[in-house]
């Protein structure tokens, strides 16, 4: 009895697990008492989910929505390294352009929906160049921010190996603020969820803002359900994903994965 | 050697003032240039005269002003009651280890959430007034101002905790001297965080929610394909969300200042 008692006091995801369990158990409860047309049951949802996802919902809605998170999501991951080392290297110009990229940055990323869809049309196009933007811009920042602290030891020494221009850059000055890096990664795949929720919810008729947002507008609330349950699912699973490939590679640069990233 | 020179020049304060004013400049000539000489088209983008006289026009107006207004009403609400119910949670987790481990995961699961998940439910159960700016609000930043609170308040020294048991401070007082001041920096980097996502929360629910706001301006745009007027107000808004962030990152460094965390913390 003890160590049933010691297991389950120790068991990471058991822990994980109670509290929603609870809180299920508890909504279906409530939900079937209830009886209203608002709160379906947890069996209405989870039928709706996969007939809402499954099959062909999935290659018309899902698979749309995360080909433009992925296109956004890597472009702006790619174009902020790249235009984030650029910037760390041309001091006078970092310092001219910074204001604009604060203002930027300080700018809701969301509220750019409405200019893109005027300027780029309904369609994968405007999810992506968000996405794109707004990711660009998180990881451009944290890129300059990072590298113009790096430590000048570190600089001096790649100077006495002999450790120059790609080399410096890629093998000691990115895998210096790795951490930093992909904390910020982490929070820009984050925005670029609800950036793709949103832009679909504001102008597109397939995705899975789409889907969902349609679907309460048509009063088909189980279909609504399905469609929240799917966007905190892939909230919760790409990020429980991200954390799987950030351990390891933070352990790469020899940096123990106990440093959160607040950003 | 000419590396060293021209670090010691940029590291003057006014001389980087000036460069950053230079580039905001740059930007505003270079954009205008581009829009006269017909290499930026006027369907993708209005010229920065166009837009700046569109922004000017717009202040003076009573309607802006009142959906001004409504937005930042709006979040400052839904942000201070999820502030004022999120740091005392938070501290209770804080100071309770037990109670902490058992919800730290979950807690730490559900912050990922995007914080449009509630809002096709939320809508229907509340329509688009206060209460439901403030659900969408809360539950977009909730978890962030509480983990960061409960993380926050477990970074005191050690010294401090044995300090106030030996001068047998209450549990009360312990709190309030003890742990408050040495959480409040990671207080209100979790605040500032907390307070630009609750604007983009509020922004977001006036776009798709149709709650009245500076948002719901932006939509009526674009449904009216006016460039100029989509520009100078998604400007606006970003002017709204630098005057936020300015404004946080001003407590942010008044609490470092003030209570930051004398050695072992972070």
């Amino acid at each position: 009895m003890k160590e049933i008692l010691l297991a389950i006091r120790h068991s990471r995801w058991l822990k994980f697990i109670a509290l929603p369990l609870v809180l299920i158990v508890a909504y279906q409860l409530w939900a079937s008492s209830a009886q209203s047309p608002f709160f379906p049951t947890v069996g209405v949802i989870a039928a709706a989910f996969v007939e809402t996802w499954g099959g062909d919902g999935f290659v018309v809605n899902v698979v749309p929505s995360l080909t433009n998170l992925a296109v956004g999501y890597i472009s702006g991951v790619i174009l902020g390294l790249a235009l984030g080392v650029l910037l760390s290297r041309m001091t006078v110009v970092r310092i001219a352009v910074m204001p604009i990229v604060s203002f930027l940055l300080a700018l809701p990323a969301v509220a750019l929906v409405p200019l893109f869809i005027t300027v780029a049309g309904i369609g994968p196009a405007m999810s992506q160049s968000i996405i794109a933007f707004a990711v660009t811009l998180y990881v451009l920042v944290n890129t300059v921010d990072g590298l113009v602290k790096v430590d000048s030891g570190l600089v001096d020494v790649t100077h006495v190996f002999r450790i120059r221009g790609w080399r410096q850059i890629l093998l000691v000055l990115l895998p210096s603020i790795a951490p930093r890096l992909l904390g910020a990664g982490r929070a820009a795949l984050s925005l670029s969820i609800l950036i793709m929720v949103v832009s679909e919810m504001v102008g597109a008729s397939a995705g899975i803002g789409a889907v969902t947002l349609l679907s309460q507008q048509s009063f088909q609330y189980s279909t609504m359900w399905a469609g929240m349950v799917m966007v905190a699912v892939l909230g919760i699973g790409l990020n429980a994903l991200y954390l799987m490939f950030e351990r390891p590679m933070l352990r790469r640069s020899g940096i123990s994965p106990t440093a959160r990233t607040i950003k | 050697m000419q590396m060293q020179n021209q670090r010691s020049i940029t590291s003057n304060r006014w001389v980087r003032l000036g460069i950053s004013l230079c580039g905001v400049l740059a930007f505003f000539f270079l954009w205008e240039g581009a829009s006269r000489t017909g290499w930026l088209r006027p369907d993708v983008a209005p010229s920065f005269m166009d837009t700046a006289a569109e922004l000017g026009s717009l202040l003076p107006q009573s309607d802006f002003q009142t959906a001004v207004g409504d937005t930042l009403s709006a979040w400052l609400f839904g942000f201070a009651v999820t502030a004022a119910l999120a740091i005392p949670i938070g501290l209770l987790f804080g100071a309770n280890p037990w109670a902490w481990k058992w919800f730290h995961s979950t807690f730490e699961a559900v912050r990922p959430i995007p914080p449009i998940v509630l809002l096709p439910l939320a809508i229907l159960v509340m329509g688009s007034g206060r209460s439901f700016t403030t659900v969408m609000i809360g539950q977009g930043v909730f978890w962030i101002i509480l983990l960061q609170v409960t993380y926050g308040s477990t970074v005191i020294a050690p010294v401090a905790l044995d300090t106030a048991t030996v001068f047998k401070v209450g549990p009360w007082r312990r709190y309030l001297i003890f742990r408050l001041p040495s959480a409040a920096p990671i207080i209100a980097t979790g605040l500032r965080i907390a307070a630009g996502i609750s604007l983009a929360v509020e922004i977001m629910s006036e776009l798709i929610g149709g709650v009245p706001g500076v948002g719901q301006l932006l939509i009526s745009a674009q449904a009216g394909n006016d460039l100029p007027l989509i520009y100078a107000l998604t400007g606006f808004t970003g002017l709204l969300g630098l005057i936020v962030a300015v404004l946080f990152r001003g407590l942010e460094r008044f609490a470092l200042k003030n209570h930051g965390p004398k050695g072992g913390a972070e």
